[in-house]
């Protein structure tokens, strides 16, 4: 009973400076003052009712987000400084070129193939290597390196291949450094 | 539209920019503070162009969904809220522009059978504001008046006074240039006056 009294004066008061900001607002223009009908807009459009949302809004549309179609990485490409830029889409050019599934279908398919697979895996390592650390390639992308650097090193034992190795070691460390210094100002992890 | 249940705003310190990057992050929780924060304008704003409450719901959350997907084109430094009533005035234009015009059956109306406004009336009274939360009779007739404008007045005049923006603001939702909004704001003002006159609201009488 309380609630509805509150709410019919509320209404009233609201209709009121409806009226009033209307006549005030057509008071003004037929005397051309601008700044007058201005402010009479403005309380207007402040009475003036509209559709508040349901409760649930904001749930409903985050269940309607598709996640994962933002693209981070893309922007932090486009973020970074020209001469970064070069860098990065040298890194992600070798990446592809030297992938997992490509050097390991050359030495299965061609059989002696070393340097070829060496220069690639090199390239993948480098690839990687360079993405982690501008944080634009999950983690697991240098583990693959180290693991087709790994199987190609099983295939062909020779010396340069555990070079190839040993700089993924030291991508893999380099990346796991990066991860724990930049953790904490992360903003994938802070509180909001 | 239900307005005995609705969503009161968590607060968090955080600014808009700062939650943009969040999200871009990988933190879905960070944007719903952005749609907590933003879901009042936004649905005010599309609810003023089609004048349907729930029609309006759901293009507002077509926005949000939209500006999640773009959310990497938000140039940080920029006002969030104009971009994202870009996005919404985008959401809407798109469906205004798609929705086909009612036919009028001339015969049926002659030979005394219902006709489609008669049934198109039928459809407004369903959808109408007052269906879905309380509006006084001054209310009606204001709501009435703009809903009269043509779009583009009324956009211009809820931008500037009911969200306040800025003609530069107002020119970089819209995609008018700073000189058509100037211009529309004017048109829109007068036409307003000559609507809400039409509905019998008059100045004080010292002044007619």
């Amino acid at each position: 009973m309380r609630h509805d009294e509150t709410s019919t004066a509320a209404e009233a008061h609201r209709e009121r400076d409806l009226r009033s900001s209307a006549r005030a607002f057509l008071r003004a223009e037929r005397v051309d003052d601008v700044a007058t009908s201005d402010r009479a807009l403005r309380s207007l459009f402040r009475a003036l009712p509209s559709p508040l949302p349901h409760a649930d809004f904001a749930a409903s549309v985050l269940a309607s987000v598709p996640l994962g179609m933002v693209r981070p990485a893309a922007r932090r490409i486009r973020d970074l400084a020209p001469r970064h830029r070069w860098l990065v889409a040298a890194a992600a050019l070798c990446a592809a070129l030297g992938s997992v599934y490509l050097v390991p279908l050359l030495v299965l398919v061609v059989g002696q193939v070393e340097w070829g697979a060496l220069v690639a895996s090199v390239g993948a390592t480098f690839g990687h290597l360079v993405s982690g650390l501008y944080g634009l390639a999950p983690f697991g992308n240098a583990a693959w390196s180290l693991l087709q650097a790994f199987w190609l090193f099983l295939s062909s034992p020779q010396v340069l291949f555990s070079l190839v190795i040993a700089a993924s070691v030291v991508g893999l460390c380099v990346r796991l450094l990066t991860e724990l210094i930049h953790s904490p100002q992360d903003p994938a992890h802070a509180p909001l | 539209m239900p307005t005995s249940k609705t969503t009161l705003a968590r607060k968090t310190p955080l600014d808009d920019e700062e939650l943009v990057a969040r999200t871009l992050a990988g933190r879905a929780d960070a944007f719903s503070y952005l749609v907590e924060r933003y879901q009042r304008p936004v649905l005010s704003l599309i609810y003023r162009m089609v004048h349907d409450p729930v029609l309006a719901e759901d293009l507002a959350q077509e926005a949000f969904v939209r500006a999640y997907q773009r959310l990497d084109r938000y140039q940080p430094g920029r006002k969030f809220s104009s971009w994202l009533f870009k996005v919404a005035h985008n959401r809407t234009i798109d469906h205004l522009r798609r929705k086909k015009p009612v036919e009028v059956d001339l015969e049926a109306q002659a030979d005394g059978g219902e006709s489609k406004w008669e049934v198109l009336e039928a459809d407004e009274d369903a959808s109408s504001p007052e269906r879905h939360f309380e509006m006084g009779e001054t209310a009606r007739t204001i709501g009435r008046a703009l809903a009269d404008l043509r779009d583009n007045y009324r956009e211009v005049l809820v931008l500037r006074f009911e969200h306040e923006l800025s003609y530069q603001e107002i020119a970089d939702v819209t995609g008018a240039s700073l000189s058509s909004v100037k211009v529309l704001l004017h048109r829109a003002r007068k036409a307003l006056a000559r609507e809400l006159g039409k509905r019998g609201v008059e100045p004080p009488e010292a002044f007619t």
